[in-house]
């Protein structure tokens, strides 16, 4: 090792690193979205790409979605423990996807290649992603009335699927003959191992560049600088016992909500979420493993603490977990947890996010919409022939905060995801979008309101379509803090071909859930409604400025109604008619 | 004194340990020691030491939670 190894690495160069470190991630996730097949991926972008040292500590990311970076170091730590880090040679590549292996929900797959460097492995490449299809009870994989992992799709632990550069024929053919759309996934994986090669052949340029010893120890000295950064930032907040609580409104087999609550403590430097006051474990999916209730956690407070922490593991370490095996926070084998990524995750950092407004209040955002609105449809394509599946998710509207108005239809907070184009959608499925429009009156009203919701409606264009859904907050709400109000409740409604109105699935189908269920049959001019969530409002709003209640007015965003009821906007409109 | 062990299932058998502070599932390593005449089994060395200054002081042995903890929760939350 020479001298600038053994020392310090200087900031600058360290920044530079860890710049080059973001930037292969960053590299990953174009290779990913311009090569894959599903729209999830190349529209959605429901993956994310990262690099983690030979401890599986997560050294490199970029802005992809928060659940999977957050957790991806348990995943990636398992697999080392389980397999051995012996056992990766040069061009395996490894995939896991077992949420009883540290892994956050069935769908998403983690795909890993080591990186040599003069015969020793310096690193790994790897990606999450969300498989749109990997089988199970019904199209889609996103089993919301399930009440098993098994019922969830094809569970993988730890598997190479290439060997020193060879296909393992086997394993392939296994799992595609359990995924409803092989050809689909076959090019998905594709985009994940194609984005692994092209991290590791930039991994390899640093390597040439800055040779294994400085690169390892810039990382190490990276982890380290991000936990001190992070422990700096938590010493500035009040040292106290904070509580917070939010439900889920149903299971998708019952109708009894869920509760999770978190006990936080800050103590010095350091940030103890205690989970273990939560419910036990629902029979449904709503369920979250704790890397996803660890991932909301760092998350949370990633959105109160400075955006110069380069994010990596040791930018987790002084945020402590506990929660308590077989609770919701925590499921424990057999239970389900698909619907816990997706629809929890948000919800649970909306926990953090309403505890650390006891800390630190000028810092967080009201309560937001929570859920993707996980709307999934499989059938044969009466055009095309083939048998397509497809994951479509909507965005919500986000809290309002200390000093600006809520996020409007955005992908939750553990997303970071796209929506797909309308276009792509009626090209690649048999359904018309009739209208995606803002939802007036969706935002909780406040000194600053919340985001606005959103509103989707299908035509059903094709003999029949089987659709699942997994939203949440279609009978609660993004609720408001400091006397800002809460948002409108979202839903999913259908009108069949001949009915005059749009009503909920368990009153046409007879589901249990209004807002989860799997394999309902939809035929040809039946219409959905997909209805997001509204975000919660920020602070009275009797103080928003009158300014931006005209302005809301004139945009549409409120109604007269409610600008007289919420703001006591009561003098003529802004377009001089009578309010 | 905690000891490394290992996870002494068969690679074609599934056996689920918890970390006694997280609860966090482990693969295959981690730390036992006996505490209050029980084996408790850790992740890691932070999640020993939380167990011991946070968990049994806070918490207590094998807490459960009581019944009516959502209405102290509703109150002591900011709204």
């Amino acid at each position: 090792m020479d001298t600038k190894t053994q020392n310090t690495i200087d900031p600058v160069t360290l920044s530079v690193i860890n710049n080059a470190f973001v930037n292969v991630c960053r590299e990953m996730g174009t290779a990913m979205m311009r090569t894959s097949y599903s729209p999830i991926f190349n529209e959605g972008l429901d993956f994310s790409c990262m690099m983690f040292n030979t401890r599986g500590d997560l050294i490199g990311q970029a802005e992809f979605c928060p659940t999977m970076l957050g957790s991806c170091q348990y995943a990636m730590k398992w697999m080392l423990d389980e397999v051995g880090i012996e056992a990766f040679n040069e061009d395996d590549v490894y995939i896991h996807n077992d949420p009883y292996r540290g892994q956050n929900h069935m769908p998403e797959h983690l795909v890993v290649k080591a990186v040599f460097h003069e015969g020793k492995i310096w690193g790994f490449v790897g990606n999450v992603a969300h498989v749109g299809e990997i089988g199970g009870m019904a199209p889609g994989s996103f089993a919301a009335d399930g009440t098993e992992v098994y019922q969830e799709g094809l569970r993988l632990p730890p598997l190479k699927i290439i060997d020193r550069g060879e296909y393992v024929k086997d394993i392939w053919r296994v799992i595609l003959a359990n995924h409803r759309t092989p050809k689909t996934s076959w090019g998905d994986y594709h985009a994940m191992i194609g984005s692994l090669n092209v991290a590791e052949a930039r991994v390899h340029e640093l390597l040439e560049k800055y040779g294994a010893e400085l690169l390892t120890t810039a990382s190490d000295q990276l982890l380290d600088y991000s936990e001190r950064f992070m422990r700096a930032e938590i010493a500035e907040m009040p040292d106290g016992v904070y509580y917070a609580q939010d439900l889920m409104e149903d299971d998708g087999v019952t109708r009894n909500p869920y509760w999770m609550r978190l006990r936080l403590t800050i103590r010095g430097d350091e940030a103890i979420c205690d989970w273990t006051d939560s419910d036990d474990q629902a029979k449904g999916p709503i369920n979250a493993t704790f890397v996803v209730t660890a991932a909301a956690c760092y998350s949370g407070f990633l959105h109160v603490v400075s955006n110069d922490i380069p994010i990596n593991s040791g930018a987790y370490r002084p945020i402590r977990l506990v929660t308590r095996p077989g609770s919701m926070m925590n499921v424990k084998h057999p239970g389900p947890s698909v619907g816990g990524n997706t629809e929890t995750h948000p919800h649970i950092q909306n926990v953090v996010l309403r505890a650390l407004a006891g800390a630190v209040p000028e810092r967080v955002q009201a309560g937001e919409g929570a859920s993707s609105c996980n709307f999934l449809f499989g059938g044969f394509h009466p055009e095309y022939g083939d048998y397509y599946t497809n994951y479509h998710i909507e965005g919500s509207g986000w809290g309002g905060t200390i000093s600006h108005d809520g996020n409007s239809v955005l992908c939750p907070n553990n997303g970071n995801c796209r929506n797909t184009p309308v276009e792509i959608l009626e090209t690649k499925y048999p359904f018309i979008v009739e209208e995606y429009r803002l939802r007036p009156d969706s935002a909780g009203a406040g000194k600053w309101r919340g985001g606005l919701a959103s509103s989707r409606t299908f035509r059903v264009t094709a003999p029949e379509i089987t659709v699942n859904a997994l939203f949440d907050r279609t009978r609660t709400h993004g609720p408001g803090i400091f006397g800002g109000l809460e948002g409108a409740s979202g839903g999913i409604f259908i009108q069949r071909e001949g009915d005059d109105q749009f009503r909920r699935f368990s009153e046409v189908f007879g589901t249990v859930s209004d807002s989860k269920f799997t394999r309902v049959p939809v035929t040809m001019g039946d219409r959905i409604i997909l209805n997001s969530a509204g975000g919660g409002g920020f602070g009275d709003p009797g103080e928003r400025p009158r300014d931006l209640v005209e302005e809301d007015l004139r945009q549409g965003f409120i109604s007269p109604e409610a600008a007289r009821e919420f703001y006591g906007y009561e003098t003529e409109d802004v377009s001089g008619e009578q309010a | 004194m905690a000891q490394w062990r290992e996870n002494d299932a068969l690679w074609y058998e599934e056996k689920m340990l918890f970390c006694a502070t997280s609860g966090r599932m482990i693969a295959k390593h981690f730390l036992a020691e006996e505490i209050r005449d029980r084996t408790r089994i850790f992740a890691t060395p932070q999640d020993l030491e939380l167990y011991k200054d946070y968990v049994l002081v806070e918490r207590g042995e094998d807490y459960q939670p009581p019944e009516n903890v959502g209405d102290t929760y509703a109150d002591l939350m900011v709204k």
